[in-house]
């Protein structure tokens, strides 16, 4: 499969059908098609062949979505970044990457002083009388390169190419355990800055079904809820989170329409699973997981329905490899365990990123060759998942190897907000670590040793260095930071006793 | 309970919820006039105002609030039934 041919057709096969729906609009997938053209004219006439990796400002618009394929359709890769997460380092990526160019449907871009800025308002003029060349994609080149939370206090970019992307779709198109087809209506909750937004829009636009966004100043889980209702949906791709938030009113929620709901970005607890069910009763569910690194999925477990699900310390099993991914779990020493044997989870395969960007430190770190036991070599990346395969051939997630923790389904290092509360708080001894809500989901806690103090200079500046999900929930002054007897940070006792007060 | 009242009663689940009192709690008033009233912590000022009143917000209700009015609408038809 070529997903790009099989894009095109799509838009082409259902051009009367809806493709997108923002905010209570649908447009087309003639629409869609008509914007994407008049985004490849800008590209054509404005961007020389040899810039490769333009920013996206990611709104919520039609215009957005025709950028992205657009670029990829011009064989160009898409830099998105967050229109609310701080503009100092929304710039820090793009001057990452190089970008020259940044495509933003926004009347008045913010980033209009450093780079040159795109978008159908701004260049109608140039591109009317234009017409297209047609231009064939190259495997290696790059689809998109996304920045994650790094402990250095700078964002890590992942870049996916083209054929990472070609085979996590070819895989999931070949599953006919999940097979999405034009009159399916998919819920769309990501923000493009995510590459779970990725396994949400791409498999609805191949199949020609209409994808339901929702708007990023939203309170998520309630305006799921409203667009489940309103258009019955019957596809939906979301965050575990989404269901702990809603669990109190599961009894208020029955969607019979709903014929898949996939989970992914988070750990899924089997318990609520077992009550969801009673709300989407006609549903599969899936779990999904997989590291940025190995584009977007790499392995998911299909729940059965009763009490014969595999699952360890009540996380349900993240399942068995998509086509195409190979995987191993190793100890400490690098030695390959075996079944019902905790270790950290290695991948390989086509969906597999070539490493970070410029950072040959971390990818000599987390990338390594190893020789299988039929004889093969292979490349792997350490995911820095501790799980172990039971005797059925399921994975069982156990826990992050790191410190590294998700945050309503974003991946953060926590290393990365200490560094920067760090720079404000320079004399007391402070931790930051993440804590169960009463509601079951992951909250961000600030522990600072010594008495309290006004926070605020602290909160101004973590404003404007950190997207909002980064930031610190809660506060705690603690007379003493409770350390393990090898002296380190004892991280259980913390959480006891910051949950005790 | 006159609007009034629970108007007092609320701005004590929010200023507990953000840990600042710097806003002015109005009919009018939305997320976006209020520092730190995002999703998380809506959830937070929610349950805390179930709590102190003793009451429980129906999903469909709190879909639709938009605003502080909306809010102390909810607490009144709660409060009734």
């Amino acid at each position: 499969m070529n997903f790009l041919n099989k894009l095109q057709e799509s838009f082409i096969s259902n051009a009367s059908k809806n493709a997108l729906c923002i905010n209570d609009i649908y447009y087309t997938y003639e629409a869609l098609s008509d914007c994407v053209l008049n985004i490849r004219k800008i590209i054509q006439t404005q961007i020389p062949p040899e810039e490769k990796l333009i920013g996206l400002v990611a709104n919520d618009d039609l215009e957005t979505y025709a950028t992205i394929f657009a670029l990829w359709f011009e064989s160009k890769a898409y830099i998105p970044i967050n229109p609310t997460a701080p503009k100092d380092r929304n710039t820090e990526i793009f001057k990452l990457t190089k970008s020259v160019y940044v495509f933003d449907s926004k009347k008045k871009s913010l980033y209009s002083t450093d780079f040159t800025i795109l978008s159908l308002l701004s260049n109608e003029e140039v591109s009317k009388n234009h017409t297209l060349k047609t231009i064939s994609y190259t495997k290696s080149n790059t689809a998109y390169i996304l920045f994650t939370s790094g402990s250095t206090g700078k964002p890590k970019g992942i870049p996916i190419s083209f054929e990472n992307l070609n085979a996590l779709l070819s895989a999931l198109g070949n599953d006919n355990e999940y097979s999405l087809n034009s009159s399916d209506r998919c819920l769309q909750m990501y923000d493009l800055t995510f590459d779970a937004s990725l396994t949400a829009f791409m498999p609805a636009f191949l199949a020609g079904a209409c994808s339901y966004t929702v708007p990023s100043d939203s309170i998520k889980y309630f305006y799921i809820f409203k667009l489940m209702q309103k258009y019955d949906l019957t596809v939906l791709k979301m965050v575990p989170s989404i269901i702990y938030y809603l669990r109190p009113y599961f009894s208020e929620i029955n969607q019979p329409s709903v014929r898949y709901c996939v989970f992914g970005g988070g750990k899924l607890f089997e318990d609520i699973v077992k009550e969801w069910i009673t709300c989407v009763p006609n549903s599969k569910i899936y779990n999904h997981y997989g590291p940025t690194e190995c584009t977007v999925c790499s392995t998911y477990y299909t729940y059965v329905s009763g009490d014969s699900n595999k699952s360890h310390n009540g996380v349900l099993s993240i399942g068995k490899p998509l086509a195409g991914i190979d995987y191993i779990i190793i100890n400490n020493e690098g030695n390959i365990l075996e079944n019902n044997e905790a270790g950290e989870l290695c991948l390989s395969g086509e969906q597999l990123t070539k490493g970070y960007w410029k950072n040959e430190k971390l990818n000599n770190t987390l990338f390594f060759n190893t020789q299988l036991e039929n004889g093969e070599t292979k490349h792997f990346y350490k995911t820095g998942d501790i799980c172990f395969r039971e005797d059925g051939g399921n994975l069982m997630y156990v826990e992050r190897k790191d410190f590294q923790v998700k945050i309503r389904g974003f991946r953060v290092e926590l290393g990365e907000i200490e560094f920067h509360v760090k720079n404000i708080v320079t004399k007391e001894n402070l931790t930051v670590i993440d804590v169960n809500s009463s509601d079951g989901n992951n909250e961000i806690a600030l522990v600072i040793e010594g008495n309290a103090f006004d926070t605020s200079t602290l909160f101004d500046h973590l404003q404007v260095k950190l997207p909002n999900y980064m930031i610190p929930t809660q506060t705690h002054f603690l007379n003493q930071l409770p350390h393990n007897i090898n002296g380190k940070l004892d991280r259980k006792k913390l959480r006891e006793l910051i949950t005790k007060k | 309970m006159t609007k009034e009242a629970i108007l007092e009663k609320i701005k004590i689940s929010f200023v507990k919820v953000l840990e600042h009192s710097k806003f002015e709690l109005k009919e009018e008033t939305t997320a976006h006039d209020v520092d730190g009233w995002e999703s998380v912590t809506h959830m937070m000022i929610i349950t805390d105002i179930e709590n102190s009143f003793n009451i429980k917000f129906k999903l469909m209700d709190l879909m639709n609030m938009n605003n502080v009015g909306n809010l102390i609408e909810c607490i009144q038809k709660e409060l009734s039934n």
